[in-house]
Order: structure tokens, then sequence, then C-alpha cells
């Protein structure tokens, strides 16, 4: 009778020691994805520092393709307005098709692939995009973890009272890209 | 155990290659004496930076951008110093004529991208056109070497503990704790003459530090410790010396795994990491 008492206590404690294992273990996950995002934002404020340059640098020679500079340098601004992550990602997105617009049209003047400042700019731009898809990927494994953790058994019964949900995944331009965006100004 | 090596093991999108030490040459572009003379450059570079530089050639790139395949690479191989991140991975692919400089988070100030760059299109690609491909890689090496000494400041702040290795380890450490813990409880259990309770609490232990691979593991552990000690009902005597397993470090393991193929003593790389920094270009 008294070592069935014993048995139950300790199980008591155990489950107690799970709980607060299960939490902290949370709280550590969630940190991590919180992390990685901020490497991904560094990125992204990298990618906004170097847009003035290259427009700078660039736009004697891109003259004719005033409205691609311009769509590049409006995306920038909408980005620099944003807070929240949502739309920092959606502001990103922007920036990115436009920059793409830029650099593939940039390849057509060979005045400008000559020149050692601009092509500077250029690399370090593409660094930052593999860069950005490097992080961007990490930042979705994570959150892939993340969301094992929370939804698996005995975790999901848990989680939610602990104040845990889902994260939602980053997704790439390309996929936005294909959905089909309407204008109405 | 061998449940735990195969649940943690990394799945990687494509093949990647091992090293055969600093210069890993599959493409066949070196001469046996320019190769141990690239080797050791390296290893000088080493030395006196702390920075380790890698050389990588391929034939042809697998399913992927030579970006993906060099971060891929430089992850799997684990190029520069733990925390400092401070590698540096030259890869050449040769009938892609494509070639890239990876950075390590570390030496993303030392060598820019568009520093990168400049090597790859001052240094590497005239040469490699004329099929110089010895030159062009002394070139480049010599440049980044040069660019890695001029940089006062080598620290990194970006650290980070999540990769697989540490996974590894930490389920590990939560065997050899529970471990541990069990047999402590062994001496409790033993004189209950039960054996279901020792499984179910390897099982809530598992589940407390882990995962429910572990818990199950545990339990069974659990299930045959009590299930033994409550036949012989000896107490602790028999696992005194079980109860001592050897100490896990994290290095050893790496670097033995690593240590195939390795030449003129060079036991592996330091475990650092890339975020995609460097730069691309084709001959």
């Amino acid at each position: 009778m008294k070592k069935g008492l014993f048995v139950i206590i300790g199980i008591a404690v155990l489950v107690g020691l799970w709980l607060m294992g299960l939490y902290n273990g949370l709280v550590g996950a969630d940190q991590e994805v919180k992390t990685q995002w901020a490497k991904v934002e560094t990125q992204y404020q990298r990618r906004f520092d170097l847009i003035p340059n290259l427009v700078e640098s660039s736009k004697a020679v891109l003259k004719q393709e005033q409205a691609i500079i311009d769509s590049v340098t409006e995306a920038r601004t909408k980005y620099s307005g944003a807070t929240t992550v949502d739309e920092k990602a959606r502001a990103a997105g922007e920036v990115e098709t436009a920059l793409g617009r830029l650099l593939v049209v940039m390849e057509n003047y060979p005045e400008l692939k000559s020149d050692e400042t601009v092509q500077r700019l250029m690399d370090e731009l593409a660094g930052t995009e593999n860069r950005i898809a490097v992080e961007r990927g990490r930042y979705n494994d994570l959150v892939g973890g993340f969301n094992v953790r929370v939804k698996t058994f005995p975790n999901n019964v848990i989680a939610g009272m602990l104040g845990f949900s889902e994260k939602v995944f980053f997704e790439s331009v390309e996929a936005a890209s294909t959905a089909p965006t309407v204008n109405f100004d | 155990m061998l449940l735990v090596i195969l649940v943690v093991k990394p799945i990687w999108a494509f093949e990647v290659p091992g090293f055969d030490g600093r210069v890993t040459d599959k493409a066949g572009l070196y001469s046996r004496e320019f190769k141990s003379q690239l080797e050791e450059k390296l290893a000088k570079i080493d030395a006196e930076t702390r920075a380790e530089v890698a050389v990588l050639t391929i034939n042809k790139l697998p399913d992927a951008y030579i970006e993906e395949y060099a971060v891929e690479v430089f992850e799997k191989w684990g190029i520069g110093k733990t925390k400092e991140d401070n590698g540096i991975l030259l890869v050449i692919a040769k009938d892609d004529r494509e070639v890239r400089i990876e950075v390590g988070y570390g030496l993303e100030g030392a060598i820019t991208d568009g520093r990168a760059g400049e090597i790859i299109r001052n240094e590497i690609v005239p040469q490699f056109k004329l099929d110089n491909y010895e030159l062009g890689t002394m070139a480049g090496v010599e440049k980044i070497e040069k660019y890695i000494k001029g940089e006062v400041e080598t620290t990194n702040l970006i650290s980070n503990t999540t990769n697989q290795v540490a996974s590894f380890v930490d389920n590990f450490k939560i065997l050899t704790l529970g471990f541990l813990f069990l047999t402590y409880m062994a001496s409790f259990f033993a004189r209950t003459k039960e054996f279901v309770a020792g499984g179910i609490v390897g099982f809530i232990l598992g589940i407390i530090f882990g995962n429910l691979v572990v818990g199950i593991i545990l339990a069974v552990i659990g299930l045959i410790f009590d299930l033994i000690l409550s036949r012989r009902d000896t107490g602790m005597d028999g696992f005194r010396n079980v109860s001592n397993p050897p100490v896990w470090k994290s290095n050893s393991w790496k670097s033995s795994g690593w240590k195939s193929g390795g030449s003129s003593g060079f036991g592996g790389f330091g475990g650092g990491r890339s975020g995609g920094g460097g730069a691309s270009g084709k001959w």
C-alpha cells in the first residue's frame, strides 16, 4: 500500500518535470526560430542598403530604364515602411522582383559590365540574394522542426495551453509570384 | 542506439563528396606536386590566421546551382573553426566551367562578396580560360590569403548550435543521463520484485528529456534493468561497473568520422558554417 503511494507521487513529480521540460524546450525552439528570422532580416537590410549605391552608380547609363529604377526605389521605400513580419516579407518579395528585373536589364549594357564598381555592387547583391535564400531555407527548416514538436503527441495536448502554436513557413517569391496580382490604381 | 543515429541522420538533397584533405581534386585538375604544394600553402594559412581554406574540384555539378552545392558542401565539411566560422571553400566545376568562392560567416568582413567576385574575375577566370588551372587556383588562394591577413578583427558573433551533430549529442546526453538515473533508481526497484515500474519510469524520463523514440528506448532499458534486478534481488552489486559509460565528446565523434582518407595528418575541418556569402563566376 505504502509502496503504491510512493509510485503515484513519483509519477506526479515526473509528469511535472515533463511539463517543465516541454515548456523550456518549446521556449528554446521558439527563440531559435526568432533568431533565424533576425538573420533573414539582416540580409534584407543589407539588400536595402545596397540598392541606393547600385542605382546611383548605374543610373547615368540606364537612362532608358527609368521605369525599372523607379519600381526598385518604390519597393524599397515600401519595405522601409513595413513593420510586421508579414508586411516585411511581402515588401521584400516586391523588392526582389523589381531588383531581379533591373539586374537582367543591366546585363544588356556592356559599359556596366566593364565598370568595376558596378560589378562589385552586383556581386554584393547576388551574394545577398543567395544569403537570403540560404537563411530563409534554414528558417523554414527550423519552423518545420518547431511545428513537428508542437503538433506531435503528447506535446500537442499541452503546447496550446502553454501558448505555443504552429508557425507559418516563409514562401519564396517564385511561389508568391505565380499567383495573379491585381492592381486597381 | 542505432535507432537514434538513424533518426537524426541528416538528409541531403544531393550527394556531397567526402574530402581528401584541404584539397579534394575530384576532377583531376592538379598534378601531384601542385596538390601537395597547395595543401602546404593552405596549412600555412591555417597556422598563421586560423582560417581554414578548402579547395574542391569536381567534373560536373549535380542537379543544383553551384551556390546551393557550395553551401551544402561547406555545411557538411564544416569548414572553419567552430564559433569563429572562418572558413573559405573554393569550388571548381570543370565541365560546367563554373567556379565559386563560398565564404564562412566569420570572414564575410574580410572577403566581401565584391572582393570574392573580383578574385574570380581578375585572378582565377583569366587563367582558367587558358586551361591554367593550377596557376588560377594558386593566384586565387594567394589573393584570399592577402584579404584574410588584412582583416584586423576576425571575431564573429553569429553562433548557431542547432545543427544535426548537436542534436545527436543532445540525444546521447539524454540517454546517458537516463541511464545513470535508472541505475540509481534500480536500487529501489530491485526490492519491489516487479519489473514493469522500471519500464514506466524509463518511458516517462525519455519523454521529459526528449522525444518518444528516446522514451521507448529508455523504457526498454528500464524494463530489462528492473527485470534483471527484480529476479536477482541483489541490489546494485551487478551494476556498479555498467553505470559509468564513457564521457561523450562532440569533437571526438566528429573528427573520427572524417578521418577516412585524410592525408598528411589533416584531421578534418573545425565545424564552421556559411550563410551563402561569396561570389560565383564562369569561364
